[in-house]
Parts: structure tokens; C-alpha cells; sequence
């Protein structure tokens, strides 16, 4: 009788799930974490003068999540320039690797905004299961898109997304 | 019976939830999913077995509810049966996590499940890795307040283990002032300095027939982490009184633990160097508990985490009851337009790490180390042991040729210290490893990526080669994976662990299909390992987030 009732209650939940999210666009929960100047950051907080916002979650011992922030890396200041937009790259490292991520950053001279989410509070916040995972915000911090993994040319797709989101188009 | 309600609770409550939606202000909904099933077939060369319900399927549902100042969030889990290589102790499904959080400027109240840590987590940190079946969230009461410049957090729970809960109730406090937002005359300083400490204690009934144990167990640490323009200093010293317990063979000696990390770094360049010294650190809300089951603390081990299959062979499990480690680790960017940077830069890093047993010394004539119901031992402070625990040196290059091609090389020579890590009495392990990583983007959305390992160790399982090539178009990969272990000393067990996969990516939903042999391997989370046994058949993930 259990089991029945969670096999109806789960797509009950999916279903409703899947018809909220579209409607009301989901900004960023309040959320602390770390900078790396050992500072505490209130993830609602993040902003960027009513310009588009990327926020990437991704790992010093993740290749694909390097790989993309690499690529976007080379772009990002024509991007900047083009579109205002800004980079939000949020460390899931625990404090086994988190210490290296200041150093890391540095050494790959990545012009980003960087944070420590050492315990996945900001990361379970978000629904975030794996890495990388990328969130677009419009100018008024709502969540417009999102997508987990990366493979060459996904920059390109991205830049597309943001170019819409900077003439305030409906991304969809 | 109350579950069933509660379930029906959360369905009439999300279900609500829409018609709040046409409010200006209204709550939103959103989650995460993943299914990860695999169908088993038998390969008795490898030691792939089926279970007896021929498949295994590990799955969550979690959502998250949120309404101006107010949180909630379920999580739903179902193992039917657990895959192959997670703890059969996880079989059901349920709800295992539920919690409600109210957040205003100055305070934070949690009451269900929640995740913490305090400071590096040494005497504190409760956290969830899905993909490695761990999960020591606790059951309570969290209240955080905050202050210009001072944060308190305090908490009361049980931990999750399993399907049921821990017996030791867990109790702790932790405080950290940020002394230049606390106090004017720090305001304008240039370095920045935090300083912290927690106090966290354990209460279990002492039933034990034969000894008398501490009912309360008590652990504290403090800390002070310096920001100084380029410069981190990060320090942690913690404290616990005599606990005997399962991991420690009963003994009544106190624990002691220490983390020193020095960082500097500057545009191109980073470095990094770590001391840790840990003694008798083993902390569980059930003094019973072993493996993965109910730590209360989190000792990081001090080594590097490699992303390749084969480097990855042989990872370093900390020995959070004694060990004392170094790690260094240097990355630098060799200027584009330099004779070795060319025309892109060059990549360069550099890691070692080392780990060695405590000396330890008979506290009198008549006791052995570790001798249970003893004192157990002294250990004089910098006094570094004899037994090496675990070595590992590896250095990596990172070439962007041109546009088309990147190209990454490393090498690793790890020392894994068999008896230490594993438990049981073989030869120590000396493996090398080379590895290559090609990428070829030979079309606009379409790349080639060929990754070649070779690693040659002569204890253990002998020789290793791994050759993989992965096509990507846009959100689509297809890969095979041949892993051969040809210097197998067993010959019948030298044999190629063939694997084909592929998948797909919409925004944030992932499909992914394998199929093949899989060898036995290791996974690590807070200082404990967990062996995966060697699988052959058809899996599946599904991952979704919204």
C-alpha cells in the first residue's frame, strides 16, 4: 500500500514540479559561502547592474568544468564588452582541495568572480547534481537557462543565450 | 503509517503551492533527479556476479519550496537494490531527509535534516556525497545568528545512518569573528583575520559490559585564517578526550589533531604547501560504527584528487586515528610569446604529497601499542614514523597547440601502502603512471578527444593500459573505453575490461547508457575507502535538474 502510494505521490510531485518551474522564474536563494579572501558572501547578493550573469559550479579536479572555464576564459573579455555580462564561478571543493582554488585560479589567470562552496549548501540550493553545471541570470537575477556538462563549441551557444538575454528576449 | 501521511502532507502542500503562484509574490519549486540502473550479467574471469534481483537501481528525488523567508525541502531515495559496491544496509526506499528553514537578516532555524560543517570540518561536518553512497546529515535542531563581523551556529541531532538514525545524540556550538568587520579599529587593515572555535560533544549510554566509557565524549578546535594580499594562511588545532571506540581498538587515550596550510599566489603563478598531524581522531556518534557509517568529523586526506581512471587506481584513504602528512603543490603559466609558451602559454604543475605513520611508544613494559582497555600509547609530537603510508608525485603539462588541437601530459608515481589502506597483508604498492590527453576540434561544434594511460606497477595487479577515444558533437558523446590488464601475474586474468558509452545532454537533463565490463576499484570519502567490485551489463543514469 506504501509503495503505491509513493509510485502516485512521485509523478504527482514531478508533475507539479514541472508545471511551477516554467511559470515563476527562479532567482538565486540566500545562501552563504566563502570568497576567497575568507570573507562570507550571501549568494543573494549576487549581481551585476542589471546585466546578464553566468554562474558556473565547478571543481578543481573536474577536467570538463576546467575545459570550459578555460574556453570562456579567452572570450570573456569580449564577451564583457559586448554584453556587460559576468562570471560567477563557484567552487564545490571541500576543504580537502579548497585551498588550492585561490592558487589555481590565479595560476590559470582567470578574470572571474570566484567563490568556496566548501560543504554544497549553494550547490544543493540550486539542484545542482554534477559538475559543471551553468546557470544563465537575466538582468534581474532570474534564472533563464541552465545546462550541465560541457563539450567544445558550448561557449558558442551560450554566447547566443546571453546576446538574447541582453535585448531581452524570452529564452525558451 | 506516518510516513503515508506525511507523504500526502507534502503532495497537498506542493499542489498548493501552484495557486500561490498567481500571487505577485509567489513561492517557487524546483529540484533535482537522478536514476542510475544497471542490468548484471556474469563474468566469472572478472568476478562480475548478479544479485539475486538481476539489476540495481539507485535513485533520488529531491525539491526544494521556497516562499520569501521560508524553506522547506524533501528528499525521496530508493535503492531496489542498491548498486553493486554500496553498502546493502542502504536497501528500501523513503524519505530520509526533510527539513524546514526560516532565514531573516539575523537568524536561521533549521529543524529536520541539515548539512554543516564547522571550520575544515575537523571536529564537525556533516555532508552528503550521492554518488559515493554517503550521506551523515543530521536530524535536529540548527539556529545560526548573525552579527557585524561574528557568526554563531548551534545544533542538536541525531545522524542519519542507513534507513534509521545513530544512537549518539550530537550536540555542538561553533563561533567565528571576523576581527575587522567586529571591530572599528581593524576596519581599514590590510589583512584580513578571522578567528574561530567549536566545541562539539557526543552523548551515547555506556551499556558495554566490560568497560566503564565515557558517556559525554567532548571535542573541541580553534582557528585563525590570515588574508594578506597574495598571501593565505589558514590554521586549525583540535582536541578530543578519550573516546574508546571500534576504530581504535578500545583504547582510553585522547585524540589531537593539527592543519597548517600556507598559500601565495599572484597573476600565473600558484602555490600551496600543508601540514597535518592527526592522533586517535576518529569521531562517530555511535562508538560502535566503522566504514562509511556515522563520523561526526571530516580529516581531508592531504593528497591530490586525480581526475584519469588509472591514477586514480590507487587513491589515499586518511588515517584519521594517526598519520602525519606534507603536501606541496606549484602551478605556473609559462607567458605566451616565450620560447617554451609559443603562441597560446603553457601550462605547468607540480604536486607531491607524503604521509607517514606516528612513532608510537609503549606507555610501559607490560602494555602493547593500541592494547585495547590501555592508554594506549604516547606519541611525541614531531616525531615523524617509520611506515609510509602513502607517496605521490606527479607533474602535468597543459599545451594549447592551436586552435584545433590541446594537448595534456602527466606522470604520477604513487607509493600505496597496502596493509594501511586497505587492511589486509600484501605488498606495498609502487605504480607509475603516464597519461596523455588529446583533443581535436577538428569542426565547429565537433571535437575527438583520445586519452592514453599506461601504468606500470609490479605488486598488486601488475600492469595496466587504458586506451579511450570520445567523440563529441554539441550535447552528444559516444566513447569506448579498453582498459587491458596485460601485467596481470595471474594469466588468466589478464584480460581487457571493454566498456562502450554514450549520451545526451538537454540543458540540465543527461541520459547516459554503458555497456561492458567495469574492473574493481576504490572509492574514497572522508578518510574512508569503499572497494567496487568488477560489474559487466548494461547501465543507465538519468539526471535532471528544475
Amino acid at each position: 500500500m506504501r509503495k503505491s502510494i509513493l509510485f502516485i505521490a512521485l509523478p504527482l510531485m514531478l508533475l507539479v514540479a514541472g508545471f511551477t518551474a516554467d511559470e515563476n522564474l527562479q532567482k538565486i536563494p540566500s545562501i552563504d559561502i566563502k570568497a576567497l579572501d575568507g570573507s562570507v558572501f550571501n549568494t543573494s547578493n549576487i549581481a551585476n547592474d542589471g546585466n546578464p550573469i553566468i554562474i558556473s559550479f565547478w571543481a578543481t579536479w573536474c577536467k570538463p568544468c576546467i575545459q570550459e572555464l578555460t574556453t570562456i576564459n579567452e572570450v570573456y573579455a569580449d564577451w564583457q564588452e559586448e554584453t556587460g555580462v559576468k562570471l560567477v564561478a563557484v567552487s564545490i571543493d571541500n576543504t580537502r582541495n579548497s585551498f588550492k582554488v585561490k592558487p589555481f585560479v590565479d595560476s590559470k589567470e582567470w578574470e572571474y568572480e570566484v567563490y568556496l562552496d566548501e560543504n554544497g549548501d549553494f550547490k544543493r540550493a540550486m539542484g545542482v547534481n554534477m559538475v559543471p553545471h551553468t546557470f544563465i541570470l537575466n538582468g534581474k537575477g532570474e534564472i533563464v537557462w541552465q545546462h550541465t556538462t560541457f563539450s567544445e563549441g558550448g561557449e558558442l551557444e551560450m554566447i547566443e543565450i546571453i546576446r538574447k538575454v541582453k535585448k531581452g528576449e524570452a529564452i525558451k | 503509517m506516518t510516513k503515508f501521511i506525511g507523504i500526502i502532507a507534502i503532495v497537498a502542500f506542493l499542489v498548493s503551492t501552484k495557486s500561490l503562484y498567481s500571487q505577485s509574490e509567489g513561492g517557487t519549486l524546483h529540484g533535482s533527479f537522478q536514476v542510475d540502473a544497471q542490468l548484471y550479467q556474469e563474468d566469472t574471469i572478472i568476478g562480475a556476479t548478479i544479485p539475486d534481483e538481476k539489476m540495481g537501481v539507485n535513485s533520488f528525488l529531491d525539491l526544494i519550496y521556497t516562499y520569501k523567508n521560508f524553506e522547506a525541502g524533501v528528499r525521496y531515495e530508493a535503492f531496489m537494490p542498491p548498486l553493486q559496491g554500496f553498502d546493502p544496509r542502504y536497501k528500501g526506499h523513503g524519505i530520509p531527509y526533510r527539513y524546514a528553514k526560516y532565514t531573516n537578516k539575523q537568524f536561521e532555524l533549521t529543524a529536520g535534516n541539515f548539512y554543516e560543517q564547522f571550520g575544515s570540518g575537523m571536529i564537525l561536518r556533516a555532508y552528503q556525497e550521492w554518488n559515493l553512497g554517503f550521506d551523515n546529515s543530521i536530524d535536529g535542531i540548527r539556529v545560526k545568528a548573525n552579527f557585524p563581523g561574528i557568526r554563531i551556529t548551534g545544533l542538536v541531532g541525531k545522524q542519519r545512518s542507513f534507513w534509521g538514525k545513530g544512537d549518539g545524540l550530537v550536540r555542538g556550538i561553533d563561533a567565528e569573528i571576523h576581527l575587522n568587520q567586529a571591530f572599528k579599529r581593524f576596519n581599514d587593515k590590510k589583512t584580513q583575520v578571522f578567528v574561530g572555535g567549536n566545541f562539539v560533544s557526543r552523548y551515547q549510554q555506556d551499556l558495554d559490559p566490560i568497560y566503564i566509557l565515557p558517556a559525554n565524549v567532548g571535542a573541541y578546535s580553534g582557528r585563525l585564517n590570515i588574508y594578506r594580499g597574495n598571501w593565505v594562511l589558514l590554521t586549525e588545532a583540535g582536541y578530543k578526550i578519550n573516546d574508546p571506540n571500534a576504530t581504535n581498538n578500545m583504547i582510553y587515550k585522547d585524540g589531537h589533531a593539527v592543519l597548517l596550510t600556507l598559500s601565495y599566489s599572484k597573476k600565473g603563478f600558484g602555490a600551496s604547501l600543508q601540514a597535518k598531524r592527526v592522533d586517535n581522531m576518529d569521531f562517530r556518534s555511535d562508538r560502535t560504527a566503522t566504514g562509511f557509517n556515522l563520523p561526526i568529523n571530516y580529516i581531508p586526506a592531504m593528497t591530490a584528487q586525480h581526475a584519469y581512471t588509472m591514477p586514480a587506481y590507487y587513491p589515499y584513504a586518511t588515517q584519521a586515528n594517526g598519520e602525519m602528512g606534507l603536501q606541496a603543490t606549484i602551478q605556473y603559466k609559462v607567458k605566451k610569446k616565450s620560447v617554451l609558451g609559443g603562441k597560446t602559454g603553457m601550462g605547468l604543475e607540480l604536486n607531491y604529497s607524503i604521509s607517514q605513520g606516528l612513532q608510537k611508544n609503549q606507555i610501559n613494559d607490560s602494555t602493547t601499542i593500541g592494547m585495547a582497555a590501555s592508554d594506549g600509547y604516547t606519541s611525541p609530537f614531531f616525531e615523524i614514523g617509520k611506515e609510509k603510508y602513502y607517496h605521490d608525485f606527479n607533474f602535468k603539462i597543459t599545451k594549447k597547440i592551436n586552435t584545433k588541437w590541446n594537448l595534456i601530459l602527466s606522470y604520477y608515481n604513487i607509493f600505496y601502502n597496502m596493509n594501511v589502506i586497505e587492511g589486509h597483508e600484501e605488498p606495498n604498492v609502487l605504480a607509475q603512471t603516464g597519461v596523455a590527453d588529446v583533443w581535436w576540434k577538428f569542426k565547429k561544434y565537433q571535437s575527438l578527444h583520445f586519452d592514453v594511460e599506461a601504468t606500470f606497477a609490479e605488486e598488486d595487479w601488475g600492469n595496466w593500459f587504458l586506451g579511450m577515444v570520445e567523440y563529441n558533437y554539441k550535447s552528444f558523446f559516444a566513447a569506448v573505453i579498453d582498459q587491458y590488464n596485460y601485467g596481470n601475474p595471474v594469466e588468466t586474468m589478464q584480460i581487457h575490461y571493454l566498456s562502450v558509452s554514450s549520451g545526451y545532454t538537454w540543458n540540465t537533463t543527461r541520459l547516459a547508457l554503458t555497456y561492458g565490463k567495469q574492473s574493481n576499484g576504490i572509492l574514497c570519502v572522508g578518510g574512508v575507502c569503499r572497494e567496487v567490485p568488477a560489474t559487466n551489463g548494461f547501465s543507465i543514469s538519468l539526471t535532471s535538474s528544475f
